[in-house]
């Protein structure tokens, strides 16, 4: 009977066979190539003010928060003064319950009335609550988003005006070391996830009354807070006008990291190249700041996003700055190296390999003759493997935790990589170049920019196999010509050397560190040099 | 408006002139006109940059009396046709390297290959640079004046073994009528940069910049370009060149020797292709700034994108084993020069009927 049941539901179209579905909805259709057309609901800011009563303020409450089920939205009624009826609304575990209790209730339910009984939010603001950080609103948005945010709402009966005071306390970690910016010489400390701690971290730096750190939400629904953060009079007017065009612009709901909004606001999205520099030192975005550079702290991000940014600043360390002057240029020129060994050494090697063996010295050629005596795999393809492995190992080694992820690093390159030789699957003298082409890309001391000089490598080497030096040549130029004509934020990604502008920090040497501070001139700061 | 000139400072403008002049004045030579008869073109290619630089200032004076600030300001009032000849002129000053490169790599390095493969490669990167517009090739031009500098230095390094001074003897052999000659087909390697800035000179930021720029960058490519033929004289007698596809790679092989466990001269003639490219692509800009701004088209690409096909069309054509085809390369060496030469000289002429303004 089952059986039949089952069979006569199979072959029925209109009803279903009760597994749960998810339907979709009437959201719009989807396009032929790129995903679901949206028609996006009109979003209607809210401008409803705070309303007089108090019952009206609850309900409102209660609908948006979904009180019923949403057991975190705390609704405390009392008597403020022993007299006006008021209710404290905050969300539990955001906002600190011991100063709800001594610095809000205690205090308001402590007190009696004054005569007369006009401008209470005034009287509440200035002689009740004895809490540092506090204001009052008459728009209702501005209640619920400051709920949101861990701060607790005072209303009170027949007032237009809500009382929003901080009590932000939720559970954070402290200030940590930086782990991927670390350094031998210079401080360790590194940005928080509270957005507090990170700007109080860069104030402690730019100890400058022009130090602006303008407070901002972004995002269409989620109101991510972050931080804009410059020197007011050195920075570019017309930059900050950019940026915060572009910040009003984002209108993403899901803004976790400060990634995610460089990605949201940058010029070149498809470009391998980063457009923003990820840093999660408060000394080298102090360093960007007093350059005349911004940077935007996330809430919930410690790493801070510095734009604009250049390729030059890019390959900087902030250890360059603390060594002494010869020494800081010849760790950048060993970096430039090691860059430009991991941007063209696996291509030229095939360049030459497959198509300019002419080229080669006899020695050099019956060395890699003689290595790749027994192994069947054709060059290009050993190569193009060799490179999938050295970052199959170095995304392994990232994602294992601790001193295991430095384990599968030394497993994958010393034992994987010993096996494959032995096993003639590869040659020594191509695993010795994957290896050094690894070490010139761990010398680039910016992620993003690691990730993007492996796009090139990859492109390049197709390139060579298939034109030797002619296409290798081909695609260093059609790599620059792009770099050339991208722009971080309105400035040229190669500058200052191409355009030429009166830089502090040229490319190969370190400048001198007098008269730093001042505004770089390719960032067009009011100061400019 | 999508004209993407950009905005290009003085050493990005002396950069692109001086990398163009470079190359025009090393590789624009016709090889067997000019050797036949002995080497003078070191001398010619001197006096060539001089001529082209006067003829350069008085255009630039006919500017400050038309109150232009760039060529096509100038092309007004019954004389736009001569957009044609300029561009036309700048197209061949872009053909004219790159084919001397496609041979030269057909010939030396990718023996087993076809030529058209060979333009193939060139082509998307000549592509995107003139598309991505003057800014972007002003910056090539600086980024790459180091790696054009090292290939100079490098070719006369390599072939300084085989420099013997008796190569240049007899001196001045082909006599005063070559010299002019010789001097008149360098004025198509050598104006060709000129006129190309004086182009794109709204993205130079001013009229002084722009001149700037040429003087510069002449004076600094037409030195390098008559090094390098001085060098070229000293180590091959001229008849011996005049067979050759392109002396400049041959002068590196003259004393073929390892350096550093690498044979260098293959690098260093990819050195001068990227110069070359570069070049070409300031060239096939300028020649479409110069037809939009004239024919009122808003849009480059279009006509950056027909130009480069038209110069890649070119290089082809030029490979062609006709005597027509082989007439007219002929003909574009020795009398090329006019195309841009008689179009200044008019606009110059032109400008003396006006009155100053004010």
């Amino acid at each position: 009977m089952k059986l039949i049941d089952t069979i006569g539901r199979a072959l029925r179209f209109d009803e279903p066979d009760g597994r749960f579905e998810l339907l979709e909805t009437e959201r719009g259709e989807p396009s032929f190539f790129h995903g679901r057309k949206r028609s996006p609901a009109p979003e209607t800011p809210d401008t409803r003010p705070v309303p007089k009563s108090l019952r009206e303020s609850r309900r409102r409450l209660e609908t948006a928060f979904s009180a019923e089920v949403n057991r975190d939205l705390i609704l405390r009624d009392f008597r403020f003064c022993g007299s006006v009826n008021a209710l404290a609304v905050f969300l539990n575990g955001m906002a600190d319950g011991a100063e709800i209790s001594d610095f809000i209730l205690k205090q308001a339910m402590a007190r009696s009335l004054p005569r007369g009984g006009k401008g209470l939010a005034d009287y509440a603001l200035r002689e009740v609550f004895s809490l540092q950080e506090a204001e009052k609103t008459d728009r209702w948005a501005q209640v619920e988003g400051a709920v949101l945010e861990g701060r607790t709402a005072v209303l009170l009966e027949g007032e237009r005006e809500a009382i929003l005071l901080d009590t932000r306390g939720y559970a954070c970690r402290g200030v940590g070391t930086a782990q991927n910016e670390s350094t031998v010489i210079g401080p360790a400390e590194a940005f928080h996830e509270n957005l507090r701690i990170s700007v109080t971290l860069l104030r402690r730096i730019v100890r400058r009354a022009d130090f602006v750190c303008e407070f901002r939400d972004v995002g269409s629904k989620n109101n991510v807070k972050l931080c804009l953060c410059y020197l007011d009079g050195i920075c570019n007017e017309g930059l900050l006008q950019e940026v915060k065009k572009r910040l009003d612009g984002v209108k993403t709901d899901l803004l976790l990291s400060a990634g995610t909004l460089g990605q949201q606001i940058e010029d070149r999205p498809w470009s391998p190249a980063p457009q923003t520099l990820l840093t999660e030192r408060p000394d080298r975005a102090a360093a960007a700041v007093m350059a005349g550079k911004a940077v935007i702290l996330v809430e919930g991000s410690p790493q801070a996003l510095i734009l604009p940014v250049t390729l030059s600043g890019l390959l900087l360390t902030a250890e360059d700055g603390y060594l002494r002057r010869p020494a800081g240029s010849i760790l950048r020129f060993v970096r430039l190296f090691g860059a430009a060994v991991s941007v063209l050494m696996p291509a030229y090697f095939l360049a030459l390999a497959y198509h300019h063996q002419g080229l080669l010295s006899s020695d050099i050629l019956s060395t890699v003759v003689s290595s790749r005596k027994l192994v069947f795999l054709p060059m290009g393809a050993e190569m193009i493997f060799l490179l999938l492995v050295f970052q199959l190992v170095r995304e392994a080694g990232v994602r294992v935790p601790g001193a295991v992820g430095q384990t599968v690093g030394i497993i994958g390159g010393l034992i994987l990589g010993q096996a494959a030789v032995s096993a003639n699957f590869v040659s020594t003298v191509a695993l010795i170049i994957v290896a050094l082409t690894g070490l010139g890309n761990f010398v680039i001391p910016n992620y993003d920019l690691q990730i993007a000089v492996g796009c090139y490598r990859v492109a390049l080497c197709l390139l060579a196999l298939s034109g030797g030096l002619l296409g290798l040549s081909c695609g260093i130029m059609a790599a620059l010509v792009l770099l050339c004509d991208q722009k971080s934020f309105g400035v040229p990604f190669l500058s200052p050397y191409a355009p030429k502008t009166v830089a502090r920090e040229p490319l190969f040497f370190r400048g001198g560190i007098t008269g730093q501070g001042t505004a770089q001139d390719d960032v067009n700061g009011e100061a400019a040099l | 408006m999508n004209l993407r000139l950009g905005r290009f400072g003085k050493q990005e403008s002396a950069c692109a002139v001086g990398l163009a002049a470079l190359v025009s004045g090393v590789f624009s030579v016709n090889v067997g006109d000019t050797f036949a008869r002995g080497n003078l073109c070191y001398a010619a290619t001197a006096a060539g940059v001089l001529l082209s630089l006067l003829l350069l200032h008085l255009l630039d004076r006919a500017m400050v009396r038309l109150g232009a600030r760039e060529l096509a300001d100038l092309l007004s009032g019954g004389l736009r046709f001569l957009a044609l000849p300029l561009a036309l002129g700048l197209v061949l000053s872009a053909v004219l390297p790159l084919f001397r490169f496609t041979l030269a790599m057909e010939r030396y390095i990718y023996v087993e290959a076809d030529y058209v493969p060979v333009v193939l490669y060139l082509l998307p990167v000549l592509f995107i640079m003139v598309l991505c517009g003057m800014e972007c090739i002003a910056r090539m031009g600086k980024l790459l004046l180091i790696p054009a500098a090292l290939a100079l230095a490098l070719t006369l390094l390599l072939a300084s073994p085989a420099f013997a001074v008796h190569h240049l003897f007899p001196l001045f052999s082909p006599g005063f009528p070559a010299f002019l000659e010789q001097t008149g087909s360098a004025l198509l390697r050598f104006l060709a940069p000129g006129l190309a800035l004086f182009a794109v000179g709204k993205g130079c930021q001013g009229r002084k910049n722009t001149l700037g720029g040429v003087d510069r960058g002449l004076l600094l490519g037409g030195a390098g370009a008559a090094l390098l033929h001085l060098g070229l004289g000293l180590t091959f007698f001229g008849p011996d060149m005049a067979s050759m596809t392109a002396p400049v790679y041959c002068m590196t092989m003259a004393a073929r020797q390892e350096r550093l466990g690498l044979r260098l001269d293959v690098l260093v003639l990819f050195l001068w292709v990227a110069a070359g490219l570069v070049a070409a692509a300031f060239y096939l800009y300028a020649a479409a700034l110069l037809l939009c701004r004239t024919m009122g088209v808003e849009d480059l690409r279009p006509v950056g994108a027909l130009l480069t096909l038209l110069c890649m069309g070119l290089v082809l054509l030029f490979n062609f084993d006709s005597d027509a085809v082989l007439s007219a390369v002929r003909h574009i060496y020795r009398r090329g020069y006019l195309l841009l030469a008689l179009p200044a000289l008019l606009l110059w002429g032109r400008s003396l009927l006006h009155r100053r303004r004010p």
